[in-house]
């Protein structure tokens, strides 16, 4: 798994590439640009191509670690396999999910 | 160090046996090759130096004999010969000679190299004395791993208590089910049983991740969602009205474990479950998925094989989760399977999915099999798909059929 961020502005994005699963518990501690939580953040799922369960429970770890450090986060451009468990699991009871970056972006503004 | 000399020569074997005695060594002296052989079994010498040319037993013929000896430690063996061709230190080489000294010989020499050879005793005694305790580290680790197993098959069995024993007898519904761990213990487990006389309970669950720590959890909800024959539960809860409870709607099932379960920071640790109340007075089921894949329906008319609307967070994702029951009422024929992700999700070589499509195409082509028949069916075509004995992850299936 790969994780690229970049800072916008008062927000940033993380690029999601390769696979979400047991290992990603890992890669998201050890990325200190995902840990500061000094900035809402987008995360960007466009290049994620396999999500299983234990990389679900990484990846909400994740956004509620930004929700305790009150910040706001958004799933976006999630493919079909990963947008098909988003919306079994619920996942928008939890955290915004939005169909591509632009709206991502216009949702952490609009709040 | 302990040393036997061969030589048949009297002058040079005191000689020999006097300088070694000199250095420290305690020497052991033999007037041939035969002797030296008798001794060399009946001692303990982990340095043998040997005259070349003697009678009977020369000593090429010796040091093959000492090679042939499965001897606890290594025996040094020096040579000594007055020959210096090429072609003899070969031949005494393959006779398994470790060293040779040119007669007569020198003392420096000799003993240089016979420091070499305690050199070499030595990282042997030591590579012997680290053996031993591998050896031992070795026993005492399967010994723990036996235990462990032990208690794993134990623990096993426990959870497998908890599986359907009997199945509710009921005259409009037949029910089966199907249960493959992938290791030992499961982090799935699943149940069906009667609620009251109007009522019957079935649910999957499956806990993220594997081994002891899901199998853990799986027992305890297990438990939890057990038939209770008094007392308030999760399932029961206790009302003023006759008979003293109410049963506890699907979704409030789901709210209240997810009150209970919250996921744990340190491990990530949480369960998807579908659970559904069957009605056997109106044939309408209710249920509720926490994250759980929607169940497979297949109508009595034959028309229909799909995958049911059910979505709902996974337990312990979010305090304040918001679940939703579905209803389904069932006509005559109708048959639903409720399983676990290990089917949809089982890879073949290519790492290809089975996925949903394939196995409503399996359930569906196995419609004029009995019930317990079909489940067998799709485990078999799972199992090809896979091509290996045991699965990735593990595999529950729960199905009814309405009669």
């Amino acid at each position: 798994m790969n994780i690229t961020c970049e800072t916008t502005g008062d927000a940033m994005s993380a690029r999601i590439d390769g696979s979400i699963d047991a290992s990603a518990v890992a890669a998201f501690n050890q990325s200190p640009e995902l840990q500061s939580k000094m900035r809402d953040i987008v995360i960007d799922l466009a290049g994620v191509d396999f999500m299983d369960s234990a990389g679900l429970g990484a990846l909400v770890m994740l956004i509620r670690g930004y929700r305790e450090a009150g910040r706001k986060c958004v799933l976006a451009s999630a493919p079909p396999i990963v947008a098909k468990i988003l919306k079994v699991t619920s996942i928008h009871q939890l955290t915004p999910v939005a169909p591509d970056m632009e709206q991502a972006f216009q949702l952490l503004r609009g709040k | 160090m302990n040393i036997l000399i061969a030589e048949d020569s009297a002058v040079s074997r005191h000689m020999l046996q006097k300088t070694l005695e000199r250095w420290g060594h305690t020497v052991t002296a033999a007037c041939d090759g035969a002797q030296a052989w008798d001794l060399f079994q009946a001692g303990n010498f982990p340095v043998v130096i040997s005259d070349w040319m003697m009678p009977g037993i020369d000593g090429p013929e010796l040091v093959r004999r000492i090679r042939s000896l499965e001897t606890a430690g290594y025996a040094y063996v020096i040579l000594l010969t007055a020959k210096s061709e090429k072609e003899d230190i070969v031949a005494g080489m393959e006779a398994g000679a470790d060293d040779f000294v040119v007669k007569p010989f020198d003392k420096h020499e000799l003993r240089a190299r016979l420091r070499a050879g305690e050199r070499i005793i030595q990282l042997e005694q030591n590579l012997e004395r680290r053996n031993a305790d591998l050896e031992t580290a070795n026993l005492r680790i399967t010994a723990a791993n036996e235990r462990m197993k032990r208690d794993l098959l134990a623990a096993a069995q426990i959870q497998q208590a908890l599986l359907p024993q009997t199945l509710p007898a009921t005259p409009d519904f037949d029910f089966a089910w199907a249960f493959q761990p992938c290791d030992e213990l499961a982090g799935d487990i699943l149940n069906v049983f009667r609620l009251d006389e109007d009522h019957i309970a079935l649910y999957v669950l499956d806990v993220s991740n594997h081994g002891i720590p899901a199998a853990l959890l799986s027992v305890t909800i297990s438990r939890l969602l057990s038939p209770l024959m008094s007392g308030p539960s999760i399932l029961k809860e206790p009302s003023p009205n006759p008979p003293g409870y109410a049963l506890a709607p699907p979704a409030r099932i789901a709210s209240q474990l997810n009150a209970q379960f919250p996921m744990r920071s340190q491990t990530g640790q949480y369960f998807t479950l579908i659970y559904g109340m069957l009605d056997l007075r109106t044939r309408e089921l209710s249920y509720v998925s926490a994250g759980h894949p929607g169940p497979a329906y297949l109508s009595g008319d034959a028309l229909t094989a799909e995958i049911l609307e059910g979505s709902g967070m996974p337990v312990g994702f979010m305090e304040d989760a918001v679940y939703q029951e579905y209803r389904l009422p069932l006509k005559r024929g109708d048959r639903l399977y409720l399983y676990s992700d290990g089917i949809p999700e089982a890879r073949n070589q290519a790492g290809e999915q089975f996925g949903e499509e394939r196995m409503l195409k399996h359930l569906d082509a196995a419609r004029h099999l009995p019930l317990e028949a079909s489940l067998s069916s799709l485990l078999d075509a799972i199992g090809r798909w896979s091509g290996r004995e045991n699965s990735a992850d593990d595999i529950s299936l729960l199905a009814l059929e309405a009669k």
